[in-house]
């Protein structure tokens, strides 16, 4: 491990209340230290006139479970796809997010039947730090805890599958949409009981809240709603954040919140974002991550959404579809889309995310991300860093779409933008608080990991607002990315020869002397 | 006992019953007959114990030092090797094998590509429903066999799939329907009862009834009188209906269909036909699988999508994977190769002589367990353990679920697993 | 004779099997075999001094024991996946041809080509 001192950089840490101060971040065996136990060895980085901050966190992305090897098949003789993505390789991706400043990737969607390969793509996925989330809203072995909310028996059946598949944390994904689907039948309220079970959707996202609570497991469930990118999903997600609200649910003591809305930018369809703003600013135990469009060349849709993928076969998508029904647990879905910027609803996607970044009050509600692949690529970044933080970046980006969809997008002008530190609380800290990651991820403070971005920016004498090429320039070629103290990325040289580590947990299961549960669970399973 | 998944083929049966004292095993209970010669082959004669050379002609014995430096010489020398084969393989071999032929230029492919990969690769023109294996037996009410003989290739198969009483079929056996789309009356038709349907349909004549199917599916018009392939008009309507009302129905994808002429269209004409049939649908769903053989066929395909982006043809230059229009077959028919790393398969016996011919015209490195022909037209032979009994690791079910092999006794000595023999490989290049 | 032949699985022809725990006359007796229906079987008009047949595609030829199997439908011949069957599949427009292989049937007194030979022959081939 390397020992290493940063030296008279300007650091932003907000977790430690630091924001621009002139100061040497010290790591010693990879963690943040106040001073050196041993003065040997130490390398040196003059940071002067640079700025210095945590590496990112990414809490929502797709690499390297199953569906993303779909996505790969069919783009693997797609000129655009390979030019934009490079083939989507674990290695490339690393790649892509160490050069980016990101240092923890969370996958976020993976079915308990294949977790197993997910660990095993982890393995070959250089350098970043990584979790996977367990999609476990559709599984037959907890009808009866969906339907009455057993915690205890819930809990000690989850944790024990969160240890056999090495998991981080739950997912909650369309809870039954393939039972639905069976019937061709599109659910269109989600308190409708199932056909063949006997609770319906609202009861499992429920189940799965206060079974991730009283397992007090490190991140919130993390839930996507049903019906995304239609109206369907705008009216679905109210109906679940009041249902969860009522819950009066109590954070445990790792984090601040105890519900996390997957791609939020995704549910307004019609632009407005106010009630879900007000909603947000009202109730403090919620967070998002935003899920900013990069209008990239072209998007794979990585998706277990049935009713995405049936209006986009509806509106005639050129892209070849692969899905598979996967072991009793739910729907994958494997396709490509064009994001637009002549297309209203595209661009309204686009700004949703920077409307929530800008007005939702409490910076720790919000995350970054761009649901990699399928809304943006991680090298489209800075260019979301000036939009968010550069109001003259966003004006002129809005310029560059059509008349009739400029004039749909309700961004007020006059909401202010994000300050440089912001920036850094939603792409660095608020994650890592989310995920009860905290104390080694996300900040500069002592026993914290370091890693640690160096850029090549001065926040203090450079007008953010109106130098947006500086920013971007900043972050698209930081000067050094490092990670547990050592330097992954120097200028343009990148090193991925660093094994990263698999983050996972049982929890905190309730006891179960005699097996009784477990031995329960197992007869079922054997029938399934 | 312990509990061990077998790797006799494919379907990675995972409720065997072992009892072994680690060095020998005593008792297998449930596997099918193709599981048990697995088993059986870790005391065969045929085995390989020790690694061989050819010498004037001659294969001899040779110490591991001797064999591993003629394969660090046969692979320097060359400078197109091919590497074949891998779905006998663990996933963490499959991933060496790439590491290795990126290390030497070489062209990488698998059985897969021969077989199931078609299916796969046919996803560049044609969507692609799949499903998976605990979905089949707990919903399937129409199974379909089409080009497939499973009691002789995934012998457990059916008995998992039909036999079963899957949640939502509780009822079991006498509520599916299955239905055989065969040229032969193969063992398979043995489990025929009285609601299923068995179709002779001439050979080659599989396009003709896809495009009637497709044709009546979406038309109220009367299948006309004439005979396709030697099929009855009433036995494809019977089809067309079963298609068109199953609650849930899989099409299993044999040999049948990706190893006669024309298969690529074939199999293009078979998946346009179940997205016609998914459209007219008023419940339910139709899916495919694939019934590939070696137990680790799709574990190439994924492990490749996931390092390389791409799965079948893989040329490496320099370092890099480049763009290539060759397959495997393109390369040994025009002996666009100067040496060959032969793993886990046979094909001196299993591709057409043209090939085979040409295959053991070039120097043959052999990694495997037990003697084939193929072994005995190589220049070394290098034994290994066998995966899932010996040694463990990662593999991929038929319907791409991905399953845990354990070790459950050790392997003879000096004799190390894929993988590892593999890893040994790559160091003495790097260290040469 | 005229007919069409499939190379198929059969789980009691199996050459990795007989290679393991067979021998070379079990592996002959197993594999290098044609299975013919009842009626194209009788109508080969296999007598005492020709009792193998000649089997031949437009990729090549092999000699093999014809046997009856019950079921088979007229003018289908099957063999199992064989280094013997493998002598008449082929490959058209880069694509391995496995099934529906016209061949052409005589009868013959020639001895069919035990394991080893049939190896040899391969080499010898190319050699040519």
């Amino acid at each position: 491990m390397t020992n290493l001192i940063i030296k008279n950089g300007l650091v932003f840490d907000p977790l430690n209340e630091i924001n621009g101060e002139i100061k040497d971040i010290l790591i010693e065996n990879g963690k943040i230290v106040d001073s050196f136990s041993n003065m040997t060895d130490i390398k040196e980085i003059n940071a002067k006139g640079m700025t210095v901050i945590p590496a990112a966190i990414d809490i929502h992305a797709h690499v390297a479970s199953q569906q993303v090897n779909w996505a790969r098949l069919l783009g693997k003789k797609d000129m655009i796809f390979q030019e934009t993505w490079k083939g989507l390789t674990l290695e490339n991706i690393a790649r892509n997010y160490v050069s980016n400043g990101y240092t923890t990737i969370i996958e976020a969607n993976v079915f308990p039947s294949l977790a197993k390969q997910t660990i095993f793509n982890f393995n070959y996925l250089p350098v970043l730090d990584k979790a996977m989330l367990l999609n476990v809203s559709n599984l037959w072995p907890l009808e009866l805890e969906y339907q009455k909310a057993k915690m205890d028996d819930m809990s000690i059946f989850l944790s024990d599958l969160l240890k056999k598949t090495k998991a981080f944390g739950f997912k909650i994904y369309n809870p039954f949409e393939s039972e639905n689907w069976d019937f061709k039948i599109l659910r269109e309220d989600l308190s409708d009981q199932g056909r063949l079970y006997n609770f319906n959707a609202l009861n499992v996202y429920e189940a799965l809240t206060r079974c991730n609570e009283h397992l007090s497991l490190p991140h919130s469930v993390h839930a996507h709603i049903e019906g995304y990118e239609t109206e369907q999903g705008q009216k679905n997600l109210y109906e679940v954040l009041e249902y969860v609200k009522k819950l009066d649910l109590k954070s445990s003591i790792r984090r601040s919140q105890i519900f996390h809305l997957a791609h939020a930018s995704s549910y307004n369809v019609n632009g407005d974002n106010s009630r879900l703003i007000k909603f947000y600013n009202d109730n403090q135990l919620f967070d998002m991550d935003l899920g900013f469009v990069g209008f990239n060349k072209i998007n794979s849709l990585i998706t277990s959404d049935r009713r995405i993928i049936n209006s986009l076969i509806n509106t005639g998508n050129p892209y070849r579809l692969i899905r598979s029904a996967i072991e009793f647990e739910g729907d994958l879905f494997a396709t490509f889309r064009v994001f637009d910027k002549n297309n209203e609803r595209d661009c309204i996607l686009w700004a949703n995310a920077i409307d929530l970044a800008l007005n939702i009050k409490n910076k720790y509600q919000i995350q970054a991300s761009i649901n990699f692949p399928n809304y943006a690529n991680i090298s489209d970044i800075p260019e979301i860093a000036s939009f968010l933080i550069s109001k003259e970046a966003r004006t002129n980006y809005i310029d560059q779409m059509n008349g009739a969809v400029k004039n749909t997008l309700l961004l007020s002008e006059n909401t202010p933008s994000l300050s440089f530190n912001e920036f850094i609380i939603i792409t660095r800290v608020s994650p890592a608080k989310s995920l009860g990651l905290a104390k080694i991820k996300g900040n500069l403070g002592i026993n914290a990991e370091g890693d640690v971005n160096i850029l090549n920016i001065n926040p203090n004498d450079t007008d953010l607002n109106k130098n947006q090429e500086a920013l971007k320039r900043s972050l698209k070629f930081i000067e050094f990315v490092i990670k547990g103290g050592n330097i992954i990325k120097k200028q343009e040289k990148i090193d991925l020869n660093l094994d990263g580590r698999i983050f996972w947990t049982e929890g905190h299961p309730p006891n179960d002397p005699s097996g009784f549960v477990m031995t329960k669970k197992k007869r079922i399973l054997s029938k399934i | 006992m312990d509990r061990i998944s077998c790797t006799g083929c494919s379907l990675l049966c995972d409720d065997i019953l072992i009892s072994s004292d680690g060095l020998f095993i005593d008792q297998i209970i449930g596997a099918c007959l193709k599981g048990k010669e697995r088993f059986d082959q870790v005391g065969s004669k045929n085995r390989i114990l020790h690694p061989l050379m050819k010498n004037d002609g001659e294969i001899g014995k040779v110490s591991w030092d001797e064999a591993i430096k003629k394969t660090i010489d046969l692979l320097k020398k060359a400078h197109k090797p091919l590497l074949y084969g891998f779905s006998n393989s663990s996933c963490g071999a499959q991933v060496k094998g790439i590491q290795l032929a990126r290390k030497v230029n070489g062209f990488i492919d698998s059985n897969s590509t021969i077989c199931q990969g078609k299916v796969l690769n046919a996803s560049k023109t044609s969507n692609l429903t799949m499903t998976t294996l605990s979905e089949v037996i707990n919903k399937a009410d129409v199974l379909i066999l089409w080009g497939f003989n499973a009691a002789e290739s995934i012998p457990r198969l059916l008995n998992k799939v039909l036999f079963s009483r899957g949640k939502f079929r509780m009822t079991g056996r006498e509520i599916k329907t299955l239905i055989i789309i065969d040229p032969v009356h193969t063992a398979s038709f043995g489990v025929m009862g009285v609601r299923d349907l068995t179709l002779f349909i001439e050979p080659g004549k599989d396009i003709e009834l896809i495009k009637i199917l497709k044709d009546y599916c979406c038309s109220e018009k009367e299948i006309s009188e004439m005979k396709i392939g030697a099929l009855d008009k009433d036995d494809i309507k019977r089809l067309l209906l079963n298609l068109k009302e199953a609650e849930n129905s899989v099409i299993f994808i044999g040999q049948g269909i990706t190893s006669g002429p024309s298969s690529e269209e074939l199999i293009k004409e078979l998946l346009e036909l179940i997205e016609v049939i998914e459209k007219k649908q008023q419940k339910g769903r139709i899916s495919i699988m694939m019934a590939g053989g070696h137990f680790n066929m799709a574990g190439f395909d994924q492990i490749s999508l996931s390092i390389l982006g791409t799965n079948q043809n893989l040329q490496f230059f320099e370092n890099r994977l480049i763009d290539s229009n060759d397959t495997i077959v393109s390369k040994i028919q025009k002996e666009d190769f100067d040496c060959s790393i032969i793993i886990g398969t046979d094909p001196i016996s299993h591709l057409p002589h043209e090939l085979s011919k040409k295959l053991s015209s070039k120097p043959i490195i052999y990694i495997g367990n037990q003697h084939t022909a193929t072994s005995r037209m190589a220049d070394v032979i290098l034994p290994t353990a066998i995966t899932g009994i010996e040694c463990g690791g990662l593999a991929f079910r038929l319907d791409h679920v991905p399953v845990e092999l354990k070790k459950l006794i050790n392997p003879p000595e000096t004799l190390s697993s894929d993988e590892e023999l593999l890893n040994k490989i790559i160091e003495k290049l790097e260290e040469n | 004779m005229e007919i069409i032949l499939n190379t198929v699985r059969k789980i009691d022809n199996d050459q990795a099997k007989e290679l393991s725990f067979g021998d070379e006359e079990s592996l002959k007796e197993i594999l290098a075999v044609a299975f013919f229906n009842k009626e194209d079987y009788d109508n080969l008009s296999l007598n005492k001094t020709k009792s193998n047949i000649k089997m031949t595609s437009q990729f090549g030829s092999v000699i093999l024991k014809p046997e009856k199997q019950e079921k088979l439908p007229q003018g289908i011949v099957c063999m199992p996946v064989s280094i013997w069957a493998n002598q008449l599949t082929g490959i058209i427009d880069n694509e391995l041809i496995y099934k529906n292989i016209k061949v052409k049937v005589e009868v013959t007194g020639d001895h069919i080509l035990n394991f080893n030979d049939m190896i040899k022959s391969i080499k010898k081939n190319k050699m040519e």
